[in-house]
């Protein structure tokens, strides 16, 4: 469990480092937070939550048009733009960007960071390599 | 009669962003994802593409307020074989876009966001006020 978090953490870190990303969250599926570098003034909870839902609801869209594998979503407003796409089975990615961003740039990146957990949490929570370590234990352990 | 040729300048402006390469559906959807205008290819349906838009669209909108990003504008969700686009159009609606893969996304986000503002503005006449009362059955608000 511990190197999970030592991975993650360092993740994190390499996030940091991108230019062009304000803010950054991994979340759960289910609209818990798993970890986050996000601004003060925003609630990582709520994120989180709202995150997860349009996340559900574009992934939901996109198999009920037949549109093949959902890639990302984008949200674009005044001051940046909400990047969001999957980290694995259990996660999600989540930038903020300046809007004057370089989109394919940090696209890029998100992706590459998005393969990195997805590559870590699915290979240490997965039922038979994780040695009896859910997704549950994951977050529980967080929160302590 | 009005609702008729309120109805014409609501296709008409549909009809013109259907003609952009590898556009495949255009909608003006209320807010709660019931469909007041659409154009699209005949194998899909509107019905349901308005109402999972509205709800990313709503969603979208509550995010980037509680990020404090200012405005929504528009929110994307890029797919293998397409991209679905949402923009607002004033208090009571949205506009929605599905296009295909090889389309210029660019130019359809800017096109909407173009005729979003001018269904803004038409939504707000007396014409398409007695739109949105036929679609309720009644006065709005």
């Amino acid at each position: 469990m511990r190197e999970v978090w030592v991975g993650l953490n360092a993740i994190a870190d390499e996030i940091r480092e991108i230019s062009d990303v304000m803010a950054f969250a991994l979340v759960r599926r289910d609209g818990t937070i798993v970890t986050h570098g996000l601004m003060s003034s925003a609630d990582p909870k709520v994120v989180a939550a709202m995150t997860a839902a349009i996340s559900g609801t574009a992934e939901l869209a996109t198999e009920q048009l037949r549109q093949g594998r959902f890639l990302r979503t984008i949200v674009e407003c005044e001051h940046g733009k909400i990047l969001i796409t999957d980290a694995g089975r259990q996660a999600l990615l989540v930038f903020l960007v300046f809007s004057d961003a370089n989109l394919g740039l940090v696209l890029m990146q998100l992706e590459k960071v998005g393969r990195k957990i997805a590559d870590m949490l699915d290979r240490n929570l997965s039922p038979h390599g994780g040695s009896g370590v859910d997704e549950e234990t994951l977050f529980v352990d967080r929160m302590e | 009669m009005v609702v008729a040729t309120a109805r014409g300048t609501l296709d008409e402006a549909l009809a013109q962003l259907r003609r952009l390469s590898e556009v495949l559906a255009v909608i003006v959807a209320q807010r709660d994802g019931l469909v007041i205008a659409a154009n699209s290819s005949r194998r899909l349906e509107p019905r349901k593409l308005a109402a999972m838009a509205a709800s990313i669209v709503g969603t979208s909108e509550m995010a980037v307020s509680e990020l404090e990003q200012g405005a929504f504008r528009e929110v994307m969700v890029q797919s293998d074989d397409g991209t679905v686009l949402g923009v607002g159009a004033g208090e009571e609606a949205i506009l929605i876009a599905l296009v295909g893969r090889d389309a210029n996304v660019g130019l359809v986000s800017l096109s909407l966001k173009r005729s979003a503002k001018e269904i803004e503005e038409f939504l707000s006449t007396a014409g398409g006020k007695e739109i949105l009362e036929s679609l309720h059955g009644g006065p709005v608000g």
